[in-house]
């Protein structure tokens, strides 16, 4: 049984003009199904504004989807009681991109992990110390460093004092929206280091939402594809990674910058930008974008549909090869 | 060898007065940018790359700042003139991409205020000469409809659009240098390889010498005639782009490759530790504490930039002079 499952959740947001009382629908997650295994990483790509936060806010449960379900550990989590949620919360950590905001300035960084720990188990004293310690360790910092406050730390530490938060109450899926973005190269692999260890010995699952391609292969057992609130692709097997074939995948591929000057590509990229605008019900989302377009995208809207086992994808074209 | 050295940097200090002393912001670096080159500097966060970038455009002129060394651009020297001499410098002969593109702009003044009052302080033009130009270069930067474009405000575009204005409004009145401050930094993937693409073709058409300041090595890779890695103030190797990625010399150059992502599932090779605090900077190794290759002369070592061979320099005790190593040894 998976872990979480996600089932045709749908967001929208509505905008509305203070003097004229018009708004606009922004549809942020539409009809997303998903589900991470036990001791899984699924990663999940996608420009900024495509909807990958919100998603992963709906799962940690602080955005209530307006249909669709959230089931984790067999549980709806927007239908059950509030004990039952309580329960199902402990189970489930985020850490944010913002390292800094995550955590009160004012009191040191103890007051920051003992909060879970106070929320849901009743430790005396000196055993909250002791296993605030022993998280602190467990992230790589010095035990002693519980009573520094946050300005005293440096960003990549102050991410790992986030992550031994997350960590206080042996959860079993963390979100990491946006963990390693807003870090710097050699701390980023630090922190790369430390999830993808921390995930083999506590056998934790992971939502990896990032914009960063190579990191996410880095850290992921399975990748999912986000376009303007819908997955256009999913592939269950990371080893499959070249196989990507949505256009749309394609493009976040090539777009990855070489390693090293002699795979530099010189042929230019012309430029297209994601336009909001109110589209047509019936056409293809990446219709405005994409190079290799037909009659049908402009009046069917592909669904993501079976390529080969553990591969999804949405796109007509794609379907035509199968088919041959 | 025809190539014209546009600006000339050498021996640049930058620091800055703090409660508990001084802050060797920048540690004596020395860079050439070439006419329609790119040299490419890169580092992390804190060593000093964007107080490099303003020191020479003189944006940092406050209080108590100490800038010094030389800075040569058609023989004059950026880091001694007035402001107001500075200031015809400014956008025509060195102009500057800042990092982020909405705070850059004026959210009060259309996108046609901007150009013509950037052109407008340089040359003197009708109104509608410098709409025209501004058009020319909106268009050559890739942006179609450009005389619509120049009504709207900055807000009303995208981030990636905004930048292309930047890039354009820059390359405007054809500086012989351009200051690119992380041009993409806070940009999406896939506008960033739209970008960089961009300005790879502006520069041959204009012939600018471009600094490239990252902090991602891809760019570099991708970008880069010639890179130069800082560190802590300090440019701790210099060479041709294929000539740094093919063989690096300095640890930290080393360690910096090894600890990018690169589409594998191998261990990533961080560095351990930290960069080290830059006040009261004492000259010596600033990479010491973090190096895995140190030696016991390692600790007496002065920072300095030794040629290795033809075009690669580096600034590590390894490299440096054997005799004057020994010197330093303790006895």
């Amino acid at each position: 049984m998976s872990l979480l499952k996600v089932k045709q959740i749908s967001k929208t947001f509505k905008s509305k003009n203070f003097f004229t009382h018009k708004g606009r629908v922004v549809e942020a997650v539409k009809d997303i199904s998903l589900s991470i295994e036990e001791g899984m990483c699924l990663g999940l790509v996608g420009e900024s504004g495509c909807g990958k936060s919100t998603l992963g806010r709906i799962i940690l449960g602080l955005e209530p989807p307006q249909s669709g379900q959230v089931i984790f550990q067999g549980k709806d989590f927007y239908k059950t009681t509030r004990q039952e949620k309580m329960k199902l919360r402990k189970d489930l950590q985020a850490v944010f991109q913002d390292y800094n905001s995550a955590i009160n300035p004012k009191y040191p960084v103890k007051m920051a992990i003992s909060e879970p720990l106070r929320n849901y188990l009743s430790l005396s004293p000196s055993e909250e110390i002791k296993r605030i310690g022993e998280l602190l360790e467990l992230v790589g910092l010095n035990p002693q460093d519980m009573h520094k406050y946050a300005y005293q730390f440096s960003g990549g530490q102050l991410q790992r004092v986030n992550i031994a938060r997350a960590l206080a109450l042996n959860p079993k899926l963390i979100v990491l929206d946006e963990a390693v973005s807003s870090l710097d190269v050699s701390v980023q692999a630090q922190i790369l280091n430390l999830l993808a260890e921390l995930k083999r010995e506590l056998n934790l699952s992971y939502l990896f939402i990032s914009h960063d391609i190579e990191a996410v292969y880095y850290l992921a057992d399975a990748i999912a594809v986000m376009y303007q609130g819908k997955l256009v692709e999913i592939i269950n097997d990371i080893s499959l990674f070249d196989q990507l074939v949505h256009p749309y995948s394609n493009k976040l591929l090539t777009s990855v910058l070489p390693s090293h000057p002699r795979f530099r590509t010189d042929s230019c990229v012309e430029f297209d930008e994601l336009h909001a605008k109110p589209g047509n019900a019936n056409e293809c989302n990446y219709l405005d974008r994409c190079n290799c377009k037909e009659q049908l995208c402009f009046q069917v809207k592909p669904v993501l549909s079976k390529l080969t086992e553990g591969h999804l994808a949405a796109c007509h074209k794609l379907k035509e090869i199968n088919k041959a | 060898m025809n190539e014209q050295v546009v600006l000339d940097v050498k021996d640049l200090h930058v620091s800055l007065p703090s409660m508990r002393g001084v802050v060797g912001a920048v540690n004596g670096i020395s860079m050439q940018i070439t006419e329609g080159k790119v040299l490419g500097l890169v580092g992390e966060s804190g060593c000093g790359k964007s107080i490099t970038c303003l020191s020479l455009l003189g944006l940092t002129k406050e209080e108590g700042w100490v800038i010094a060394g030389v800075a040569k651009i058609q023989g004059k020297n950026l880091l001694t003139l007035g402001p107001e001499e500075i200031r015809k410098i400014r956008g025509k002969e060195i102009a500057i991409i800042m990092q982020n593109p909405l705070t850059a702009f004026n959210p009060l003044m259309t996108i046609e205020q901007h150009f013509l009052e950037t052109i407008g302080s340089h040359l003197l033009l009708s109104k509608k000469e410098g709409r025209n130009l501004a058009g020319r270069y909106l268009e050559y930067t890739g942006l179609s409809q450009p005389s619509k474009l120049l009504k709207q405000y900055p807000f009303q575009l995208s981030g990636g659009m905004i930048q292309r204005v930047m890039i354009a409004i820059a390359l405007a009145l054809e500086p012989k240098v351009l200051i690119a401050d992380e041009p993409t930094t806070s940009l999406d993937v896939t506008v960033q390889r739209q970008i960089l693409c961009q300005l790879a073709r502006l520069k041959e058409k204009v012939r600018t010498g471009i600094l490239l300041v990252s902090h991602d090595l891809g760019v570099i890779a991708q970008m880069a005639d010639e890179v130069a890695v800082m560190y802590c103030g300090c440019i701790v190797e210099r060479a041709p782009v294929e000539r740094l990625f093919n063989q690096p010399l300095h640890p930290y150059t080393k360690a910096l490759m090894a600890s990018k992502p690169k589409m594998q599932k191998k261990t990533l090779q961080a560095i351990g530790g930290q960069a080290p605090s830059l006040l009261n900077f004492d000259g010596g190794c600033p990479f010491f504490e973090r190096c895995h290759e140190k030696s016991c002369c390692c600790s007496h070592y002065k920072q300095e930039l030794v040629q290795y061979d033809d075009k690669h320099w580096v600034g590590c005790a390894k490299f440096a002079v054997k005799q004057r190593m020994l010197y330093y040894e303790p006895a």
